[in-house]
């Protein structure tokens, strides 16, 4: 007879996740090919992502353009999610706040952080190269 | 390039919206296991269950034979003091007809749950179980009902080693 010792089961939780306005805004953009960003005219930033509102004023942001996508690698890891490695890079943008987590398709021993990437979007996915 | 001007709240989806997958919906699932200690009681009561008895523990101090069984007596804070099996049979105190599937969507055959006191244990002792055999509306306060035990090979140690129980054939 087994041992009841403990009673073992499990919860499954299933959940869809709606992006918000500037996110499905966002989304569309990626899904287009254009990296979007959000801009406060009254503080001078620039969100990317891109959000409904400035989160130093609360001021609705109205202005949104492209990306310059000259970004540099402000880090990077190394993910293991199956068998094969992941590398995801975070680029960044010069005079933008936030940037844009993607994989690189650059193995891990040459990279080196500050280095220019560049970002592709295909099929509203973003990724990283040199 | 402007955001439309409209005020800061949220946006309602409406279930058209939702079905022609209107919007970007990112899908996740998690399941979070668990392992639940029995403890001493419980563990040696889903053991019996499974071996189909229902087990008690009986108090000395008091005289009382709880169901499910319990390592310590909560009315003379003292251990309880030994095994006790008693009936499968017992008597509805307080029943519910329940129309909720296990995932609250509307049930189009009922389902009725009722508390049984179990023969042999103390007043008021017994458990939770599903009532099967008997229209809702037959359903009374006081029916004495029986355990319809599932075939031995499709028992687990759990609560649901008793399929449900019926009324007893009078």
């Amino acid at each position: 007879m087994p041992s009841n010792s403990s009673w073992k089961g499990a919860i499954s939780l299933e959940y869809r996740y709606t992006a918000g306005v500037a996110g499905e805004r966002f989304l569309n953009g990626l899904k287009a090919g254009r990296l979007l960003a959000a801009h406060c005219d009254r503080c001078g930033v620039t969100y990317l992502p891109p959000r409904m509102y400035c989160e130093r004023c609360l001021s609705g942001l109205k202005r949104w353009s492209e990306v310059d996508r000259k970004g540099y690698l402000y880090s990077y890891t190394v993910t293991h999610p199956g068998r094969r490695p992941v590398v995801v890079g975070l680029a960044k943008f010069k005079g933008i706040e936030g940037g844009i987590l993607a994989p690189i398709s650059v193995a891990k021993k040459k990279l080196r952080i500050g280095t220019a990437v560049k970002i592709s979007i295909k099929g509203g996915k973003v990724s990283l190269s040199l | 390039m402007d955001m439309p001007d409209r005020k800061h709240e949220g946006v309602e989806i409406t279930s058209e919206e939702w079905k022609a997958q209107k919007y970007n919906i990112t899908p996740f699932k998690a399941l979070f296991k668990f392992s639940w200690s029995n403890g001493e009681a419980v563990g040696r009561f889903l053991s019996e269950l499974q071996k189909g008895r229902i087990i008690g523990r009986r108090c000395a101090e008091c005289g009382r034979v709880m169901v499910p069984p319990r390592m310590f007596c909560e009315e003379d804070f003292s251990p309880t003091d030994d095994w006790v099996y008693v009936r499968d049979t017992g008597t509805i105190k307080t029943y519910s007809v329940s129309y909720l599937n296990a995932d609250a969507s509307r049930a189009k055959v009922p389902t009725v749950i009722a508390v049984i006191a179990i023969d042999g244990a103390s007043e008021g002792m017994g458990f939770l179980h599903i009532i099967r055999g008997t229209p809702p509306e037959k359903v009374r306060i006081g029916m004495k009902v029986r355990a319809k035990w599932k075939p031995r090979a499709r028992r687990k140690g759990a609560i649901t080693d008793i399929e449900y129980f019926e009324a007893e054939a009078t």
